[in-house]
């Protein structure tokens, strides 16, 4: 009885390492960020990022919507207005993406672009509208390929409490049509102020394959919370001149 | 000397206003820092040599209405989003627009959340709400004696 208790368990920690599960992300969650630019420590907001999660029901199924909207602060409005809009729908249990839209609005650029994956066939068809231009094609990916915005919240499903400073974790991104491998390196956990409380963090630095951010350029680093939710609380990226920010400003609907 | 620091600190007062108006007014404090140092030093040099310019007094007027609108702005301004209705328009667009779409596709072995309304919950270990049912089937025990009163045709009874 006992032995088939353990075969039991060691079968199931093994499915779970081999497909991560959604035991992180809620069906209605809304987080709400600021992304700001910091040069010399001073920081100047630009724009606030929101992270929405909601379901939507079709006739065989209830997916995950993942969206993600970018909107300048009004003092910015008249210099450079952005109004982006991504948004995935998801399996709710393991984030497997199916559809994927990005609205891109800045300044006087506009792009849209949509994904329609086929897990079956390993195939993304890509559409792209870009200065009234219609564009067809179809990508060959591999099997876990996701977009952008799903990738955002899968990591949230990695189990971090296990890996030791300096351990890795490859993605595939598809991204402008691309399939880009991005690595996760986790750095360890560290404790930060936040606007909603003082967090204990899992701290991630966030680059690609080909760069050793292990070797003094992190560049760009995430903090998630090292709670069952992991929220990302917190985001360092290198830009050419400065840094930008993205903060935390209120988290509503989590799970856990 | 005193030539250069008065026209750098003229430069970093010119900068800072610049900067103070713009979205970036945070930003406007380093060229003002500068304009002042620079200024200053002017400042000193002229009135150790007894030949103060009438830009510098100037120069510190600009940096002085400079930083009262930085602080006026980082005190008095906050940051808000407007102009979204464009935005949410389209996410409501493409949320419509996803449905349709998602019915067509294949979602192959879909781990999603079936929606199965005839499916009734399965009734948990505590639910006292519900009888347990017996089994029906009851023991029947036999009375050999009973087959002792019984009349066999042989030739029914086939043997193997």
């Amino acid at each position: 009885m006992v032995r088939k208790y353990f075969i039991f368990l060691l079968v199931l920690i093994s499915a779970r390492n081999l497909n991560a599960q959604n035991n992180a992300v809620s069906l209605n969650e809304k987080l709400v960020y600021t992304a700001s630019y910091n040069m010399s420590g001073i920081l100047t907001d630009i724009a606030e990022v929101t992270m929405e999660t909601s379901t939507v029901t079709t006739s065989s199924a209830t997916l995950l919507r993942l969206k993600c909207t970018a909107a300048t602060y009004s003092k910015w409005d008249n210099f450079f207005k952005i109004r982006d809009l991504y948004e995935s729908y998801v399996s709710p249990k393991t984030l497997t993406p199916y559809l994927y839209k990005r609205d891109v609005n800045e300044g006087n650029y506009h792009k849209f672009m949509k994904y329609t994956f086929s897990h079956k066939t390993k195939t993304v068809k890509a559409l792209q509208e870009k200065k009234g231009k219609e564009e067809n094609k179809v990508i060959n990916i591999n099997s876990g390929t996701k977009d952008i915005v799903s990738t955002i919240y899968f990591i949230r499903l990695l189990n971090y409490g296990n890996l030791t400073k300096g351990a890795k974790k490859s993605l595939t991104i598809l991204f402008d049509r691309k399939e880009v491998k991005a690595q996760i390196t986790y750095l360890g956990k560290e404790t930060i102020n936040t606007a909603i409380g003082s967090k204990e963090c899992y701290k991630l630095a966030v680059g690609s394959s080909d760069t050793n951010v292990f070797q003094g350029s992190n560049d760009n680093i995430l903090w998630l919370t090292a709670d069952e939710n992991r929220i990302l609380v917190y985001g360092k990226f290198k830009i050419p001149v400065g840094n930008g920010e993205l903060k935390i400003k209120s988290a509503s609907g989590l799970k856990n | 000397m005193k030539k250069l620091l008065t026209l750098l600190a003229i430069i970093s007062a010119v900068l800072t206003i610049v900067l103070a108006v713009l979205p970036i007014s945070n930003l406007a404090i380093i060229p003002a820092v500068a304009a002042l140092i620079f200024g200053g030093i002017a400042y000193y040099l002229s009135k150790k040599s007894g030949n103060i310019k009438k830009i510098l007094p100037f120069t510190f007027l600009l940096i002085t209405c400079a930083l009262a609108l930085i602080t006026f702005k980082a005190l008095f301004t906050t940051s808000q989003v407007k102009n979204t209705d464009e935005l949410h328009t389209k996410e409501a667009q493409f949320e419509k627009d996803a449905k349709k779409e998602l019915e067509d596709l294949e979602l192959e072995k879909v781990e999603t959340i079936k929606t199965k309304p005839t499916e009734s919950p399965k009734p948990s270990i505590q639910d006292t709400s519900r009888k347990k049912i017996e089994p029906k089937t009851k023991e029947t025990k036999i009375n050999e004696s009973e087959f002792e009163d019984l009349d066999f045709d042989e030739s029914d009874l086939d043997f193997d």
